[in-house]
């Protein structure tokens, strides 16, 4: 149980995806404008990841590995992760209207989504559990949406802020991205 | 447009990472050392190059419906091929890369390109576009790796032979660079600068 | 058949299935080429570690089902050698370690010398300086019970602003010199 919760907190925070591996740069500077729409690009991100790597888990443990065929990994986990995208999207509009409406324009944008593929790759490069790859999946997921409200609101706040005229827009987002992430060192040494 | 503006137009005016803001990932995540940024570089470019040819030969008969999933199906089999011919032939650089080797398949850049350029023109202009914009792609990982390694860890290597040393920084290196902050930092005041300096437009 | 079924349903479908065999067609032709590489890189990895450790090796044998490599020279055993796993800053730490040939009794197992083997996720400048000699000679002939960091009474000083990575590096090591020492013995007694 212990090393389950050091596996999220590590995946979570630590080695929080956005801030210290690079993953999920484009969304987190691309959507990180409102705190609503962070949010729920958060979710559906988060959604997708686990599903995602729970297929990929399996397909890689039962068919790809026993077969001999694990340089199909690459392959497989894209197209997995893409048709994942488009039936999570079918799903959600016949269930669930209002979800889909806040959640639907950020579902085709996943597909190329490096934190999701990321993600896929790292639980089966760590050789982990089915277990640990859910709970990898979910600290994962939760840190990146964490991230990306945290930028949201900050960059609402900015958007009022009097910044000098060459680092408006991107440059300051950048720099507060570059101290979110000196912050998030100090969870180094929670685990 | 012709060859040659297609050619120069991906290296400054609409550079992938400095200016679109594209395939950011790998551009943070590998720029800590020049010869990672080279050997990102040649990976990706490999893979844009052939993808824009392959999408631009096959446009023509490319069903509307299923444009997606078969460029995601061409670009992840190019990447697979760069990924094991990198692990077979320089197993050191395929460690140092990462999951950002397999990651090219999701590199915006890419998928992009073929997308809205390579699937709509011709060969020969498809090529230019690809070139174009994998030169402006390393352009951008090389400057981003400069400083970062410079100020970082106080030398400047390439290929192993030291091209560059700073005393001073050498014992005492500001060692913020080379972790992911810095790619940050880095990022922010080289886009800033570009701004300053009417290369790029302000927002 | 109406012409535009096939123009709408079928010939995407086709089309789609043809890209896919050609893509796979192509990757396990590239698999062909570079799967002996690869292999061969791997082991030729492993050959240069253990050659480090043990210069004067002329032979080795792989224990597969301890994960244990037992060093020969001239047909005699002089050491054993194997693969620790830490997790570090940025991903897992691999680490070779060597072993003199002991009894392996529990206050007897003592470390040749250990390489690093991947130390890729590591913050190059700082987790990295873990590959760096002044860190790893610091391990030569310690014995299982000073493997710790020398803040927790070990012979080991940490890299200074790399914590996490030097104490993935000892722990790591100590656990699993234990581990395989016990094997070692079991080995040696004709257990397994």
């Amino acid at each position: 149980m212990n090393e389950l919760m050091a596996l999220f907190l590590s995946m979570a925070l630590i080695n929080n995806f956005i801030l210290s591996k690079f993953l999920g740069l484009c969304p987190f500077f691309g959507v990180s404008k409102k705190l609503k729409s962070a949010v729920s690009m958060g979710m559906a991100v988060l959604l997708v990841m686990v599903a995602a790597s729970v297929v990929s888990w399996l397909l890689y443990s039962y068919l790809l590995e026993p077969f001999g065929v694990a340089y199909m990994a690459t392959v497989i986990f894209i197209l997995v992760i893409a048709s994942l995208v488009q039936i999570m999207e079918l799903a959600i509009r016949r269930t669930n209207i209002q979800l889909y409406n806040a959640l639907g324009i950020y579902l085709p944008l996943i597909t190329t989504n490096c934190a999701v593929l990321g993600v896929t790759f790292i639980n089966v490069r760590e050789g982990f559990t089915l277990v640990e790859t859910l709970v990898s999946a979910v600290g994962a997921g939760v840190g990146f949406t964490l991230v990306l409200a945290m930028m949201s609101g900050i960059r609402e706040r900015l958007e009022i802020a009097d910044v000098p005229v060459s680092f408006k827009g991107m440059p300051v987002a950048f720099l507060v991205a570059m101290l979110l992430g000196i912050s998030f060192l100090a969870f180094g040494g929670m685990v | 447009m012709s060859v040659i503006e297609n050619l120069k137009k991906g290296i400054m005016k609409s550079n992938p990472v400095l200016v679109l803001l594209l395939g950011l990932c790998p551009a943070l995540a590998v720029s800590t050392s020049l010869d990672n940024a080279i050997g990102m570089t040649a990976a990706v470019m490999f893979v844009l190059i052939n993808a824009n040819l392959i999408v631009s030969i096959i446009r023509k008969w490319t069903p509307d419906r299923v444009r997606i999933p078969v460029f995601i199906v061409i670009i992840a089999s190019l990447v697979t091929i760069v990924d094991l011919t990198i692990q077979a032939f320089s197993p050191d650089l395929s460690k140092s890369l990462g999951i950002f080797l397999p990651l090219i398949v999701v590199n915006c850049i890419i998928l992009g390109r073929a997308e809205a350029f390579a699937s709509k023109n011709s060969i020969t202009d498809s090529l230019a576009d690809a070139l174009g914009m994998g030169l402006g792609f390393g352009l951008a990982l090389l400057i981003i790796s400069f400083f970062r390694q410079l100020l970082g860890t106080g030398t400047l290597e390439l290929f192993g032979q030291t091209l560059l040393e700073v005393p001073g920084l050498l014992d005492n290196p500001m060692a913020i660079f080379i972790l992911p902050m810095g790619a940050f930092l880095v990022m922010a005041c080289l886009l800033a600068f570009l701004r300053y300096m009417g290369v790029i437009a302000n927002e | 058949m109406d012409k535009n079924t096939f123009k709408e349903d079928i010939f995407p479908i086709l089309f789609l299935t043809i890209v896919v065999c050609i893509a796979v067609v192509a990757l396990t032709a590239t698999n062909g080429f570079t799967e002996k590489l690869i292999e061969d890189n791997k082991n030729e990895a492993i050959k240069e570690n253990l050659a480090v450790l043990f210069p004067e090796m002329d032979d080795l044998q792989v224990n597969e089902t301890i994960g244990v490599y037992t060093i020969l020279k001239e047909g005699n055993t002089i050491g054993y050698a194997f693969e620790a796993v830490g997790q570090g800053y940025g991903g897992d730490i691999s680490i070779m370690v060597g072993l003199e040939n002991t009894s392996m009794a529990e206050d007897d197992i003592i470390v040749v010398g250990i390489t690093i083997i991947d130390a890729a996720g590591e913050t190059p400048g700082l987790g990295q300086l873990i590959t760096e000699e002044s860190f790893l000679e610091q391990f030569v002939g310690v014995n299982a019970n000073d493997m710790m960091l020398s803040k927790n009474g070990g012979q080991i000083d940490a890299i200074s602003g790399a914590t996490i990575s030097s104490s993935a590096v000892v722990d790591a090591i100590h656990d699993t010199m234990l581990a395989k020492a016990e094997l070692i013995r079991e080995l040696l007694e004709g257990g397994i």
